[in-house]
C-alpha cells in the first residue's frame, strides 16, 4: 500500500510507549528538542521497575570489576541527575562491613579504585573503620565484624522522577496519557511504522494515534510490545524484591553477603527502609507482581549474618520488580551486564520501531538522550539534548522548608517531605490553602501527606487511584498500610474526578487489598498485630461484604 | 489466694465480676489495653448471618434470631456451645455493671448505627453518644455535621454515601452535608479526635457545639445531627442530651474508628468496673501448672502470685494473647491452637511459620489467624497437648478462644462478655483446695 497524498499528516513525530524512567525521560528529551511526541503508558508512570527499584542512583560499585565502563557513564550520569533534580537526592553513607583483616583489606583497594569515580557524582571518599568505630556508628552490628569500610550513594524516590519528567514533557508539548495500552502498532508501504492504535483503560474508548517513529520503552514488557509487531527482542527479565521496614533501622546502609554469596543490603530510605535486593529470571505475569515466602526469607536470612536484630523489625510491605536485563544465555543472572542497546528494528523489516533494552536507574538520561538522538536523526531533527542541563520541574532553586511551613500554617515536618517530593513546586502546591484551609489537613498521617498535596497528585500529575496517589507521595505506604487513610484518599479521588462514594468504597478496597498482598508473604510480629487491627477496622465499618 | 484474671478487656472485666459475684478473691493482672480499648462505640453480639446487601432496612431481625442463626451456622462459637441462655444471662450481668451502653432487649430488632466510613450497619446495642437510625421516625432528615476544618471526616462524602444506603435499602430518611463552626485556632486541624473531644467537654464547648447545631438548623432544617465520635470522653452521656436539648433534636455520633473516644470510652468503663478489684498492672509471661493444676502466675517483674485459679482473657494478636514470631504460639503455656474444633496444623516453612497459609489471598477474606485460638472444653477450660484439659481450674476467655472470628461474626464483645462471664463463674467454683 502505498502512501497517497491524501493521507493527513502524522499527528505526532514519535510515539513513546512506557512510562518508566527511560519512557519518561525520553518524552523529555524529544519535547526540550522540540518534537511533538506522545507517550502511552499502560499502568502508572514507574509502575515497573523504575519504582520498585532499590531506589538508588548508585555507580554500581560491584560493576567495577566487569563492566568499569558502566561504572563509570553511571556515575558521570548520576552527577547530571544531580544536577537537574537536587531535591529528589539524598545521601545515603553506606558500611561494608569485614568478617576478617583480610577482608577489610580486600574492600579498602577495592574502594580506592572506585574513589576514582566518586568526584564524577560529588560523593565522598571512603574511610576505613576499626571495629570499635563502626560499632559506635551502628550498635546492631553482628560480633563477628572486625571493621568496615564507608562509601557513599545517593538515594532517590524513582516513582518521583518519572512524574519529574514527564510533567516537563508536557509543559513542553507533549501528549502523555496513564492507564493507556497500546493494542497494536499500525503499519504502513513497506512495514513501516504509522502510529498505535491506544486503548483508554479507565475511560474506555480507542483511537488511532499517527506518527513515523515509535519507541518502545516498555522495559520488561518491552518483548510483548515488539511482538505486536511479530519481531522477537530478547531479554532476560529479572524479578527483584524488597523488604519494606517501618521505619529508619540506622543512620547507615548496611552491606551483607546473602546465603548464596551475593550482595544484599539494608538501607534507610525517606521514611522507611529498604532491604534487598533479589535478582531471579522471571517468567510470569508482569502486571500482578508478588514477592514470595522464600525471597522474603532469603534476605532475612541474608541480613541476619550482619544485622542479627533484623527479624525484630516489622515488615510493612514488601516492593517488587523486573528488570528488563540484556539478555544472554548461560549467565548468572547476578553477572549479566547491566548496560544497554538501543534496538533500531529497520533492519528487522519495521521501520521507524525502536526497542530499549537493559539499562541502569543511575543512567537513564545517558540512555534517553541516546535513544532520543536515534529518534531526532530519523526524524531530520537537528536539536541537541539538553536534559543534563537544564532542572527538572522543582529542581530549579533550593527552598526552606521552615519559611514554607509558617507561611502556610503546616508541620515543618510535613513541609520537608513536601520540599522533597516537589522541590520549588512546593510552593504551588501549598497555594490553594490560602483560599481554602481545609486543605491543611492530613491525609495519611505516616508521612504526612496533606490533602494539598493529594489533589495537586490528581489535578496536575494525572493520579487517578489511590494506588496513583500513593506511588506520587508515598501515602499509605507507611506502618498503617492504609488503614488511617485509604479512605480519605478514596474520597479525594472520587470529588476530583467526579465519581461516586461507591467507587470511592470500591477504590479504598482496592487499595487496602493491593497494600495486602504486598506484605502478606512477610506477615510476622507486630505487622500481625496491625493486620488484625485493620482488616477488624474496615469490615466492621466499611459496610463489606 | 485470688482467682487470677489475666487480661482486663471486656472478657477479663466480665471474669473478674462474675468470681467476685461467686465470692471469690480476685487480682486482676493485665499489661497495656489490647483490642477493647480500640473499639468504636458499637456493642456486637451477632451479625444476621442471613443478611444480604440491599436487603430492605427494617428487614432487621432481633437480636436473638441473629445469635441464633450465627450458632447454628457456625458450630464451634461460644453461642453455639454454651448456648444463648448463657449469653443473655451474662450480659444481663455485665452490662448494667459497665453503664456505657443501653441494655439489650434480645427481642428487639437489631439496631441501625452510622459508620465514619459512610457505611450502615446493624449492632445489639451502643453506646449513648451513638446515634440509631432506627430510632428516628420516617422521614427524618440527618444533617450529616462536619465540624469545619476538622477533615476527619468529608460530610459531603459520608451524606452522599448514607443516601446511597437509604435508597438501596428503601430506609425512609434523608442524609445532608452541614458545615459548622467549632475549631477556634488554625492549629485546631491538626489536633486528634479525642483532643477535639477535649474540647467539647471544655467549660463552654457544648454550649457552643449546641449553638453552632441550632444556628444550621435554621438555614437548614433537619431532624437529626450526626457528628463525629468526639462527643467527650468522661461526660459522654451528658454531653449528648444537654446538646439535645440545645439544638432541638436527636444528636448522636457516627461509629468512629480505632484510637477515638468510643474505644476511651469502654476502657475508662471498664477501669470503673475494676476499680474495687485488686490490680496488677504487669503482663503476665507464665503459669505454674503442677499436679493438674494451675498453682500461680508469673509477672513480667519477676513477681510470682499464687493462683487458686486462672482466667486467660489475653486476646488475640491485638492484645498479645497469640503471637506469631515465626510460627504462632500462645506465649504463657505454649497451648496448642485449634480451628474449627481441631488442633490446627501450621504449615511451616524451614525458616518460620508461613504467613501465606495463615492469611488468605484477600485482604477480607476469613483468614485462619483470625480465627485460631486455644482449644477448649464446654466449661471453657483450654485444651492441652494430649487434647485433655491443661489444668481444672485453667479457663480461658475471649478473643483467645478459638471458633469465633469477631471481624466477620460480628460477634466481638458478645463473646467477651458471655465467655468472660462464665470463665469467671466457673473458675470461682473450681478454686477449691
Amino acid at each position: 500500500m502505498v502512501a497517497t497524498s491524501a493521507e493527513p499528516p502524522a499527528q505526532f513525530d514519535a510515539v513513546i510507549i512506557g512510562g518508566g524512567v527511560n519512557g519518561t525521560g525520553i518524552a523529555r528529551d524529544l519535547s526540550l528538542r522540540g518534537a511533538k511526541v506522545a507517550l502511552f503508558e499502560k499502568h502508572d508512570f514507574g509502575f515497573g521497575a523504575s519504582g520498585n527499584s532499590s531506589g538508588m542512583i548508585h555507580g554500581g560499585p560491584r560493576y567495577l570489576e566487569k563492566d568499569a565502563d558502566v561504572t563509570r557513564r553511571s556515575c558521570i550520569d548520576s552527577g547530571y541527575i544531580q544536577r537537574i533534580a537536587p531535591h529528589l537526592l539524598f545521601r545515603i553513607p553506606f558500611l561494608l562491613p569485614a568478617r576478617s583483616p583480610r577482608r577489610l583489606f580486600e574492600y579498602d583497594t577495592f574502594f580506592d579504585a572506585y574513589d576514582v569515580f566518586q568526584p564524577l557524582k560529588r560523593g565522598k571518599r571512603h574511610t576505613v573503620l576499626t571495629r570499635d568505630e563502626v560499632r559506635t556508628l551502628e550498635p546492631g552490628l553482628s560480633d563477628a565484624i572486625v571493621g568496615a569500610v564507608t562509601f557513599d550513594e545517593w538515594g532517590i524516590d524513582g516513582a518521583r522522577l518519572c512524574i519529574a519528567n514527564v510533567v516537563d514533557a508536557r509543559e513542553h508539548g507533549a501528549s502523555v496519557a496513564n492507564h493507556h495500552e497500546v493494542e497494536a502498532i499500525v503499519r504502513g508501504a513497506g512495514g513501516a511504522v504509522r502510529g498505535v492504535v491506544v486503548k483508554d483503560l479507565v475511560g474506555g474508548g480507542r483511537r488511532t494515534v499517527t506518527a513515523p517513529i515509535v519507541v518502545n520503552a516498555g522495559g520488561a514488557w518491552g518483548p510483548k510490545i515488539a511482538a505486536l509487531t511479530g519481531l522477537t527482542v530478547k531479554m532476560r527479565p529479572g524479578k527483584g524484591i524488597h523488604l519494606v521496614l517501618d521505619r529508619r533501622i540506622g543512620n547507615y546502609a548496611v552491606s551483607a553477603t546473602a546465603v548464596d554469596g551475593r550482595t544484599i543490603f539494608a538501607e534507610p530510605w525517606q521514611n522507611v527502609s529498604l532491604v534487598g535486593t533479589t535478582d531471579d529470571d522471571y517468567y510470569g505475569s508482569l502486571d500482578d507482581l508478588r514477592a514470595t515466602v522464600d525471597e522474603v526469607q532469603y534476605l532475612l536470612q541474608s541480613m541476619e549474618s550482619v544485622l542479627p536484630g533484623i527479624r525484630q523489625a516489622r515488615i510493612i510491605g514488601t516492593t517488587v520488580g523486573v528488570r528488563p536485563t540484556l539478555y544472554r544465555y548461560g549467565v548468572l543472572e547476578d553477572d549479566l551486564s547491566r548496560d544497554h542497546v538501543i534496538y533500531d528494528h529497520d533492519r528487522d523489516g519495521v521501520p521507524g520501531l525502536f526497542s530499549l533494552v537493559g539499562g541502569k536507574l543511575a543512567s537513564y538520561r545517558e540512555l534517553a538522550e541516546e535513544a532520543s538522538d536515534a529518534v531526532a536523526a530519523r526524524s531530520g531533527n537537528p536539536t541537541r539534548c539538553s536534559t543534563h542541563l537544564r532542572p527538572l520541574p522543582g529542581g530549579d532553586r533550593e527552598i526552606d522548608p521552615r519559611a514554607l511551613a509558617e507561611r502556610f500554617g503546616i508541620a515543618e515536618y510535613a513541609a520537608r517531605r513536601l520540599v522533597y517530593r516537589h522541590g520549588s513546586r512546593a510552593e504551588r502546591v501549598l497555594a490553594p490553602i490560602l483560599s481554602d484551609p481545609r486543605l491543611r489537613a492530613t491525609t495519611c498521617t505516616c508521612e504526612p501527606v496533606l490533602e494539598a498535596e493529594v489533589r495537586w497528585a490528581v489535578r496536575e500529575e494525572m493520579a487517578q487511584s489511590c494506588e496513583d496517589v500513593g506511588r506520587r507521595t508515598r501515602l499509605g505506604l507507611g506502618p498503617c498500610g492504609g488503614m488511617r487513610c485509604a479512605a480519605k484518599c478514596a474520597q479525594i479521588v472520587a470529588q476530583e474526578t467526579g465519581r461516586s462514594p461507591a467507587w470511592a468504597r470500591a477504590e479504598m478496597t482496592d487499595f487496602l487489598a493491593a497494600r495486602f498482598v504486598a506484605r502478606r508473604p512477610a506477615l510476622d510480629g507486630d505487622q500481625v498485630r496491625q493486620e488484625e487491627l485493620a482488616i477488624a477496622r474496615h469490615r466492621l465499618a466499611g459496610g463489606l461484604p | 489466694m485470688s482467682v487470677v484474671i489475666v487480661g482486663a478487656g471486656v472478657a477479663g472485666a466480665a471474669a473478674a465480676l462474675a468470681a467476685q459475684a461467686a465470692g471469690a478473691r480476685v487480682l486482676v493482672a493485665s499489661g497495656p489495653p489490647g483490642a477493647s480499648a480500640l473499639c468504636a462505640g458499637a456493642w456486637d453480639v451477632a451479625f444476621d448471618p442471613k443478611a444480604v446487601r440491599g436487603d430492605r432496612s427494617d428487614a432487621r431481625p432481633t437480636i436473638e434470631t441473629a445469635a441464633q442463626r450465627l450458632a447454628a451456622l457456625r458450630r464451634q462459637h461460644p453461642y453455639a456451645r454454651l448456648g444463648l441462655g448463657a449469653a443473655r444471662e451474662a450480659h444481663a450481668a455485665v452490662l448494667s455493671r459497665l453503664g456505657a451502653y443501653a441494655s439489650i432487649v434480645w427481642e428487639a430488632p437489631l439496631a441501625l448505627v452510622a459508620t465514619d466510613l459512610g457505611a450502615v450497619r446493624t449492632t445489639a446495642t451502643a453506646q449513648s453518644s451513638v446515634l440509631r437510625l432506627d430510632s428516628l421516625p420516617a422521614g427524618t432528615r440527618v444533617a450529616v455535621v462536619e465540624l469545619a476544618g476538622y477533615r476527619e471526616l468529608d460530610a459531603l462524602h459520608v451524606a452522599q454515601s448514607l443516601t446511597d444506603w437509604a435508597t438501596e435499602t428503601r430506609a425512609d430518611l434523608t442524609f445532608v452535608p452541614v458545615e459548622v463552626d467549632f475549631l477556634t485556632r488554625r492549629s485546631d486541624a491538626l489536633l486528634a479526635p479525642h483532643e477535639i473531644a477535649r474540647m467539647v467537654e471544655a467549660s463552654d464547648g457544648v454550649a457552643r457545639l449546641g449553638a453552632a447545631l441550632s444556628d444550621a438548623r435554621t438555614r437548614l432544617p433537619f431532624g437529626a445531627a450526626l457528628l463525629p465520635g468526639v462527643l467527650g470522653v468522661a461526660d459522654a452521656a451528658t454531653i449528648v442530651d444537654r446538646l439535645r436539648a440545645l439544638a432541638g433534636v436527636p444528636v448522636g455520633e457516627m461509629l468512629a474508628g480505632p484510637g477515638t473516644p468510643q474505644g476511651l470510652r469502654l476502657h475508662a468503663a471498664i477501669e470503673a468496673l475494676l476499680a474495687d478489684i485488686p490490680q496488677a498492672p504487669a503482663r503476665v509471661v507464665g503459669v505454674d501448672v503442677e499436679r493438674h493444676r494451675a498453682r500461680a502466675v508469673r509477672l513480667e517483674d519477676g513477681t510470682v502470685v499464687a493462683a487458686s485459679a486462672v482466667v486467660l482473657a489475653t486476646g488475640r494478636f491485638l492484645g498479645g494473647g497469640l503471637v506469631k514470631e515465626g510460627r504462632v504460639r500462645e506465649p504463657i503455656l505454649d497451648l496448642p491452637l485449634y480451628l474449627d474444633g481441631r488442633p490446627a496444623t501450621l504449615v511451616g516453612a524451614p525458616f518460620g511459620a508461613d504467613p501465606t497459609a495463615l492469611f488468605g489471598q484477600g485482604v477480607f477474606d476469613r483468614h485462619d489467624a483470625l480465627r485460631l485460638g486455644v482449644g477448649w472444653d464446654d466449661r471453657l477450660r483450654p485444651l492441652g497437648r494430649d487434647g485433655a484439659v491443661a489444668a481444672a481450674n485453667l479457663f480461658a476467655a475471649g478473643d483467645l478462644l478459638e471458633g469465633h472470628d469477631p471481624t466477620t461474626d460480628g460477634s466481638g464483645l458478645g463473646v467477651a462478655a458471655t465467655t468472660g462471664f462464665w470463665a469467671g463463674r466457673w473458675a470461682a467454683e473450681a478454686r477449691g483446695a
